[in-house]
Parts: C-alpha cells; structure tokens; sequence
C-alpha cells in the first residue's frame, strides 16, 4: 500500500504486532504498511482497539512485554547520518535504539505526567536527556533546555525550568513535553493524541505550536487521533485504521472530499458538526468488536451497510486499490472489496 | 450473589460455540479471581503446601505417634538422631517396613552421644513398622475418641527425625508446635484483623474529625518500636501463668502490635473507593450507608482483605518464634516452632545433633509457601491484571 | 409558559481547600459562583464550558450530591416542590426516584461485581419501588429494552461490555425509576465517535418518548449543538452567556464563546476561520480575577472590565450575555427593559 519513494524517512512494511494475552493471541495491528517523507505530516485516524497507538509504539520499540512483533513485519529507517536500519528487526537491547530514541524519533503523549517524573523538575529531565545524546556541559545543556522551553511559549523558562511537571497546568505540560521531545531536534515526532487531554481553547494552540514548530525545524509528524477534525487541520496525509488494519489511506483533501472506504464515510457521518446542526447524526451501527472476536475477512464487514449483500467482504481480506471518483487523488487508496467490484463493472 | 436472579429472568440458551465466552462474560468477580489464580503455578503449590501444614495442625494427634510431653521419654534413645526406615538389612527382606532398635547414650569420655544398634544372636533387632497403630488414647479435634495413630512399632518406640536431649520423639514434637504455631499466628491474625476493621472502618467511611482522630491514635500505636514493645508485654507475664494462660496471652499480643498497619490499609481502601463513580451512582439511586457498605464496598473488599491477611500471616509466625527463641515467648513443655528452635540454638547441636534442625525446614517452608500464596493471591485479586484492555 | 422543573436562582458552591485542624484558615474554592437557569419539562438545556469552570459541580448541586453554599434549587417533580440542598428521607427519595445522573466514564461508574440485572435494578431496589421480585424483573427488562440492550446479556457482569455497551447500561439504570428529570455529565465524552452518535441519538429518542428535561453537561460545543435545546457557556464558576442553540450558535455575543466556537477544528481543511485564539489558560478558581472574571484573556477587553461586574444585557429572544460590550451595545440600540437573569 506504500508509495516506494527513495526519499522515504521511514518505511512500515507488513507491520504485525500481537499481544498475548490470559484468552489467548490478539492480534493488535495488522500488516500495516505506511511511508513518511521527511518534513511531512501524517495524521493516523482510529477508535480505541484500531491499533494506531501500538503500531506507533512499534516503531520505537517501546511495546510492553506481552506484545510482539511478527517476523516478517519490516520498519526502515534513514538516520540522520544516513544510515539504514530495520527497527522492527533489532534486537530490544540494542545500543542503536537508545540513539534512536529521543535523538531521531521523539513522542509526546496524551497525558503529560506520565512523561515526567514527579521527582525531578523539567529541567534534571531535559538536561539528562540532552547529556544523553550529545556531548556537552550542564550549563551549555541548560541553556539549550530554557532556550527551547521559550520557544515552544512557556512563560518565564528560567522559572519553569526548576518546576516539577506537577506544578504546571495542563497546557504549560504539554509545552513542556514538547520542549523536550523537541530538543534533540529529531526528525521524526510521534504525536499520540496530544490534544485529547486538552480544553478546544489550549487544543488549538498546541496545534498552532506544532505547526510553527514543524515549519522550523522541518521534522517529519505521525499525529495520532480519534478526531478526524484534529487531523484534517494538521495533516497532510492520513491513514484510516479500524481494529488494526489500514482501511485507507491519501491525502487529506481527498480523504475528507472523497471518501472512498465505507468505514471512512460512516466516521465522518457521525461526527457532530457545527456547521450542520440540525442534521440528524448517523451513527456506524453495531458496537467495535472485541479483539477476541475479530471478523474474519474485511475486519468491518460486521458494521458495513453493505458486508451482508456481498459475500466476499466476509470471507477475503480486501487489498488496498486506488480511488476512482473523478475527484479523488491519484495516491488515495482504500481496501474495500466494493470498489474492486465497482472498478470491474466500469471496465466491462 | 446474584444466582437467584440469574434463574428467574428467562434466558434463551446460548450457542454452544459461544459457551466458553459466555463463561467468561458471566464469570463473578470471584470466578475470574480463582481463574488468575489457578495459572499461578508457585503460588498453586504455596497454596497446597500449606493445606499440608493445616492438615497437620488440624490432625497433629493422629499423625504423631506420641504425645512429646514429659512421660513418653525413650530414656534409652536421648538425643538418638533419625532411624532409618528399612526394608532390608544383614539378615535380610522383609514386605513390612521396619527400622533398627537402637541405644543413645551419652560418653563423658568422648563428649559425645554414642549410637549403638541393638543385636541379637548377631542380628539387629528389628522394630516393625505398622499403619494405624493403637496406642495413646486422644479426642481428634476435640470431638472423636480415638487410640489410632497413623503410625507405630510394635515394640518400644519409633524416631522418624530422632530424639531430643531428654529422649522426646522429635517427630511428634514437630506435629503438635506446628499447631501451636500456626494456631497462635492465626489468631493473633484474626485479632488484628478485628481491631483494625474496627478502626480502619470507622475512620475510612465516616471521616472528617473521626478519621483524624483514629489515624493521631494509631500513629502513636504504629510509632512505637514492635520489638522492645513485645519484650515489655511479654516479660509481663507471670512466672506462675500455666502454658495455656501465655498462649492466649501471646496472641493477645500479636494482635495488640499489629493492626495499625493493616487498619491505615482498610482505611486508605475505603476512603478511595468510596470516591469511585459507581458508589457515587449508587448514593444518587438512594441507597442507604448500610446498602452501600454490605452491597458496594464490602464485596470488592472481602478479596482484598484475604489477601492482606494471608501476606501477614507468616511474620506473625515469626514474631512468635523470635519470641519464643530469645525465651521472652512460650516455653517448654509447650511446644512451638519457636521453642523447638530454641533448643537447637547451642554450639552442641549444630555439631553432634544436628535433626534438631528439622523444625526450622519446617518453619522456612511454612513461611515460604505463605508468602507465595499471598503473592498470588495479591496477583490474582489485582482487577487490572488482563479485565480492562 | 409551564412552570420550570428545575429552577436555579444565584447558587454558589464553595469548597474550603487545605486547611483543617491546626492547619490553618482554608482558602475558598468557587467552583460555582453565582448561576441562575430554569429548566422545562422536556427541555435539554447544555451546559458548556472549559475544565474549572464549574459545570459539573452545578449538575451535581442539582441532585444534592455536594453541599450548597448558598442561593436556592428548587425542584418542581411528582406535584411536589422540593428545595434542594437539605432534603432527607422521604422527600430525599422523591429527588431520588425523579432526579437521575448519568456519568462520564462507563468502566468507573458501573459496580464490577454485580450483574447487569443488578445494576439496573439498584434504584428500584434501594428505594423499595416494587412490590415483588418478578416487578423489579419486568421493569429491568422493559428499560434494557428501551435501552436496545440484549435481554440475553442481563446475567452478564459488566466486564464483557465494551464503552457504548456499558453507557447504555447506565443509562438503562438512570431512566429505571421513571425520572422526569436526568443530569448527564460528559455522557459521551469518553466514547468512539461511531458509537457517541448512536448513544446521543439513544438519549434523543428516550427524552422525546419519556418527555425528559435534561442538564446535560459536556465540554464538546458540537456535541452541545446537536443535543440541546438551550446552551448556557460556563466561564469560572459563572454563567456568561445562555441562549437557544441556535442562536447562540449563528450569533454568539460573549467572547468566551466566540473563543471556544472559533477554536473547534473544522472537519474541512481549506475551511475559512475567523479564529479568536485565546493566549493563556483559565485562572485558578480560588482566586478569580476581579470585575469580569474573563477579561485576563478577552481579546476585545476595554478599561472598564477589570474593574467592573458586567451585566446581562439582552441580544434577542432569550438570548442573554454579561458583557461590559454587549451591554453598551444593547444600551445603545434598544434600552435594556431589566429582564436580564440577575448574575
């Protein structure tokens, strides 16, 4: 499903995480496969159970104990110095992952606190880490830490510096958190549902943030959400998942415009919207099914309006195929065995 | 709690496919812990251990041959190491097991005890071994007259792990401090268990001034040292006391020094779940205190409470053996783990009699296999462990 | 006009924080500061604002589930006319059985260890409702029907229920003892949106069968706007504007809440925006900034606002903001005739 570029900063090629669990093996994502060009942003749309956390944990080898990374699962990856590595095949103690983490991929998460340590104030933490990967003094590392600080927007970063994460507000966290997943200037920055915590009013300058950010130090973002609005702001190419499959991928205008996948279109359906109040809200029927009973075949053909009528949805797993609507991106695909069938009927 | 309801709404059967995922969907909180608990295979065997060892304490009579107290001295067997149990010797096989007559005695000249085989015409004396003996006539658990044994010779006695100094069968001596023991520790357990569901209760759901109160209270009790508060307690006791009067003293004791910790945890549970949404939900469809006590708060406890108390278990059996072991505890002739080791702590024993050790396996074993148990159980009783995903 | 289910006039509800014994004089949170609404039979009227700004401590005030501090609660239910507040027995049974609440999280506010069945029949069962076992079972089974719950899933515990699933649930439980009257606090804040929709149009269908007034609370504008019949924005423990959706939605006067509508993404990328982007956070409700308590982040504050409470002025039919320029504004083209709701 990928778009080979030589370009490519990181390459997901049949990405299988599976976690054991007491009832058995789950499967948490499901050969995925995505490409990420430097400088780019690429939104990751999915409800709870889609896999669109893990798989980007995978990417940083950060998955808990009783998960595992299927054999034949590939993530290349050009580092800064210009060479390539498969993630996904390293041994977990690998020296290179240490590198790797925080010096080329950084994340922010949801919930600031869980990224730093009540005991130590912002400052040991960003000192630490800017020690980590690079060879410098503790007062040049401090100066490196306020000067990021200011510029992500906290006010007073010679005050905040000495704060504890606790005795920041929510939004003053989240800059904080920035700040230090930012200082290493990594080239890439996983965004795991950074707004979610956040009132709309701090939401949306934490987008601007980022956004400025990027602009500056030209990292490529994987941004992470359940909020198809959140991502069609910031993104700039967007992959639908839904129980650990991709379901579609494009670019955002198209994504939003076209909508080729039913899933996709039932997603944006339910949202509410302010622009169209009175219109009824039209919910995707059925309940997300649990990771122990995941469907065989089109793993949304339980909820697809049309999975009943067409028998394939429930037996084959669809492959992804380009979008024909008139309007759509050439680079727009979707797995949807109605659009092969569709396709067909056009050519015959 | 619920299995009456269950019948009375009339429930289509399900599809035998789906069974097993019924099971789960409508296993009990219980039912799931015992599943968590099963797969923990130390703790599982923790567990059965154990049901030995309460084996043990329940039939001690039954199972040791001899009652251990002053009148059944094997005075030609004092501080005899363990006998052999045998099928064959010199003279030949023999279907029923048997173990040697043996002399222990001790030499003044080789400041030691010597062993000797008793012979005859050449042959050693055999003492044959047999199931059920009749012997000493007991009450099993205080109801059953009895004179069965589960084992005995047919001719003087039988010292499976020896005899101590004064010729006490040392395997007897084991079963009856077993109970004594555990007994002690259980309840002082219960005792502290009482007192701090009395105090950590009251503080944990009525709070405010009360909570302060009660936690000034048991601060003062938790910040005196246990150690020297032990000694002051039971040096107390007097002389005179008969060894039933000190038992229950001591577990007097064990309870007194120990709810303060388990009564902060009662406390602290209360206080967080009376905050949770769903007692809040329960408050706001008029549920009374008392129904959100019996029907919300005491269910997610009960497990919780069994848990902290079986992780407690073993260092009450080490507070009464530390006791007993510097002599400020039970004393002979009762017999405790403690007083048995006790008796080992000379330089003499870990030299020439060194079965007098066997108590302390027993005692290690019991410890260990109480501390896997309320590990697992702990593991078990955890609901984050696998429920939320 | 029928007479209100629930009227609110200048409630307060402070909380005193550290302090206690030897330790000290308490500082005072105002959570909520002085807020007055009405609610009608069958009206939805949302509650909407940012985290701190008082908007569930108002709902559960409501259903006496912290202390009021002061200003009154009346509750119009069952021909009875119950002051809120210092209810017991009874009368606190009569709150009860007409005043419901449904909660935000659905794995926290359903008991682990009872059935479905149970949970559902809680409220008939505390309060004594029924008569005979097999009533209580008929009246649990008729609502988890309602409820487009699976008969087959009463015996089931909770733990076999994902999120949507178990919202229904709870919900099922708040509408058991035929309430007229339901607080929902973030009722769909924790849920997929796939699923949200569905549990949205649930509540829908129930409020227009059942005739249900609600307070429905939720810090999600979109949400609000498709729900609700009446909006009331919520800034630091007041209320700053209240309006029919509509209007507040196509003509929002208070810039609080051109703020918020400003700051919600729109589905569209390419979609024009007027943004107002608010710089800095809400302040600490203990200690408010003084004269309107938002003029630390207006974009449009003038002289008078720090200084000076704002009063409501009127925009239109029901439609209500205090705000020092609405105020002039309205002063200006018609002359205020004092039906303000007072602040």
């Amino acid at each position: 499903m990928i778009l080979m570029a030589e370009s490519s900063l990181l390459m997901v090629s049949n990405l299988s995480v599976r976690f054991r669990t007491d009832e058995g093996l789950v499967t948490a994502v499901d050969d995925l496969s995505f490409a990420l060009q430097p400088g780019q942003t690429l939104g990751i749309v999915g409800e709870s159970g889609s896999g669109k956390s893990v798989s980007t944990k995978a990417l940083m080898r950060l998955l808990p104990d009783y998960a595992a990374i299927a054999p034949e699962s590939h993530i290349y990856y050009q580092t800064k110095k210009g060479d390539y590595l498969d993630i996904a095949q390293m041994d977990a103690n690998h020296k290179a992952l240490n590198q790797l983490r925080g010096g080329e991929i950084a994340m922010i998460f949801q919930e600031p606190s869980a990224a730093f340590s009540p005991l130590y104030t912002i400052g040991n933490q960003m000192i630490e880490g800017i020690q980590l990967h690079r060879q410098v003094g503790r007062r040049q590392a401090r100066k490196l830490a306020i000067e990021m600080l200011d510029r992500v927007g906290m006010t007073n970063p010679e005050l905040r510096i000495d704060q504890h994460a606790f005795e920041l507000s929510g939004g003053m966290r989240q800059r904080a958190m920035i700040a230090s997943a930012l200082v290493m200037r990594p080239a890439v920055l996983i965004a795991d549902e950074p707004t979610t915590a956040l009132d709309v009013t701090i939401q949306a300058q934490i987008l601007d943030l980022l956004q400025e950010l990027q602009q500056e130090f030209g990292m490529a973002i994987i941004f992470i959400s359940h909020d198809l609005a959140v991502i069609s702001q910031i993104a700039d190419d967007v992959l639908v998942m839904y129980l650990g499959k991709e379901m579609e991928t494009g670019p955002v205008r198209s994504i939003i415009r076209h909508p080729q996948h039913p899933y996709t279109q039932g997603l944006i359906n339910a949202i509410p919207r302010l622009e169209a109040i009175d219109q009824p809200l039209v919910p995707i029927p059925g309940d997300i099914p649990s990771p122990l009973e995941r469907p065989t075949g089109c793993v949304f053909h339980t909820r697809c309006p049309h999975g009943a009528a067409h028998p394939p949805c429930r037996t084959s797993v669809p492959d992804p195929v380009a979008a024909t609507t008139g309007d759509a991106h050439p680079n727009h695909l979707a797995a949807c065995h109605l659009l092969v069938t569709e396709q067909l009927e056009k050519m015959v | 709690m619920t299995e009456t309801s269950v019948t009375e709404v009339t429930v289509p059967q399900t599809k035998p496919s789906n069974r097993r995922q019924e099971d789960y969907y409508t296993a009990s909180q219980w039912q799931l812990f015992w599943t968590r608990f099963q797969r923990n295979r130390l703790a599982t065997v923790g567990g059965v251990v154990l049901s030995g060892f309460i084996l043990i304490a329940l039939f001690a009579e039954f199972i040791a041959p001899y009652s251990g107290q002053a009148d059944t001295h094997d005075t030609a067997y004092t501080a005899g190491p363990p006998q052999v149990i045998r099928f064959c010797d010199r003279a030949g096989c023999q279907i029923w097991p048997f173990v040697h007559e043996m002399t222990s005695s001790y030499s003044v000249s080789k400041k030691g005890y010597e062993v000797e085989t008793v012979e005859e015409k050449g042959q050693p004396v055999r003492r044959s071994l047999q199931l059920f003996y009749p012997a000493s006539s007991y009450r099993l658990l205080g109801l059953i007259e009895s004179d069965r044994h589960l084992f005995g010779v047919n001719r003087g006695q039988v010292h499976l792990f020896g005899t101590d100094s004064s010729g006490l069968d040392l395997f007897s001596r084991v079963m009856f401090a077993t109970r004594t023991s555990l007994s002690i520790a259980f309840l002082g357990v219960m005792l502290s268990f009482v007192l701090s569901l009395i105090f950590g209760g009251v503080a944990g759901y009525i709070g405010g001034w009360v909570d302060t109160a009660i936690q000034a209270f048991t601060d003062l009790v938790r910040v005196i040292p246990p150690i020297p508060l032990y000694m002051a307690l039971t040096a107390m006791f007097p002389r005179d006391w008969t060894n039933t009067q000190v038992y229950f003293a001591m577990t007097l004791v064990l309870g007194l020094v120990n709810w303060p910790t388990l009564a902060r945890r009662i406390r602290s549970y209360l206080l967080a779940t009376r905050e949770e949404e769903y007692v809040q939900a329960a408050k706001l469809s008029g549920a009374s205190g008392w129904r959100i006590v019996t029907r919300h708060l005491l269910p997610g406890f009960a497990s919780y409470i069994i848990v902290e108390l079986v992780i407690n278990f073993p260092y009450r059996i080490l507070d009464e053996t530390a006791l007993s072991i510097v002599g400020l505890g039970l004393r002979r002739p009762t017999m405790s783990w403690g007083v048995l080791l006790q008796e080992m702590t000379t330089v003499q024993a870990i030299q020439l009699t060194p079965w007098f050790f066997i108590p302390l396996i027993f005692f290690v074993v019991a410890v260990l296999s109480f501390t896997l148990l309320g590990d697992g159980l702990r593991d078990a009783a955890d609901p984050y462990a696998g429920l939320r995903r | 006009m029928t007479q209100p289910i629930v009227s609110v006039r200048n409630l307060k509800v402070h909380y005193p924080i550290g302090g206690g014994f030897l330790k000290g004089k308490p500082q005072i949170l105002k959570a909520v500061d002085g807020v007055s609404f009405e609610i009608y039979p069958g009206q939805i009227l949302g509650l909407v604002g940012e985290s701190g700004s008082g908007k569930t401590t108002v709902g559960r005030a409501l259903l006496q589930a912290t202390p009021i501090t002061s200003g009154s609660v009346t509750l119009q239910v069952a021909d009875t006319t119950l002051q809120v507040g210092q209810l017991r027995g009874d009368r606190l049974n009569i709150l009860r059985r007409h005043g419901q609440m449904i909660f935000q999280d659905p794995y926290g506010s359903l008991s682990p260890r009872m059935t479905v069945r149970d949970i559902i029949a809680e409220p008939l069962e505390a309060m004594n409702l029924t008569q005979t076992r097999e009533e209580t079972n008929r009246r649990v089974c008729d609502v988890a029907e309602k409820c487009r719950l699976n008969l087959e899933h009463l015996r089931r515990f909770p733990h076999a229920f994902s999120g949507g699933q178990r919202q229904r649930i709870a919900i099922a439980r708040a509408l058991v003892s035929n309430p007229s009257f339901l607080v929902a606090d973030e009722a769909v804040a924790a849920l997929d949106v796939s699923i949200q929709a569905s549990v949205l149009n649930l509540l829908k269908d129930l409020q227009q069968d059942m005739n249900l007034a609600f307070l429905f609370i939720s810090h999600d504008l979109s949400v609000i706007a498709h729900f609700c019949d009446v909006v009331a924005v919520m800034y630091l423990g007041e209320i700053v504007e209240i309006a029919p959706t509509h209007q507040l939605f196509a003509r929002p006067a208070h810039p609080y809440t051109q703020a918020l509508l400003s700051a919600i993404p729109p589905l569209d990328p390419d979609a024009p925006r007027d943004r107002v982007r608010l710089s800095g956070e809400i302040p600490s409700p203990v200690t408010p900034p003084s004269g309107c308590r938002f003029h630390t982040r207006c974009p449009v504050a003038q002289p008078i606002c720090p200084s000076q409470k704002p009063k409501w002025g009127q925009i239109g039919d029901r439609h209500e903001a205090a705000c020092h320029l609405v105020e002039s504004e309205a002063l200006a083209s018609h002359s205020s005739d004092g039906q303000g709701v007072e602040a």
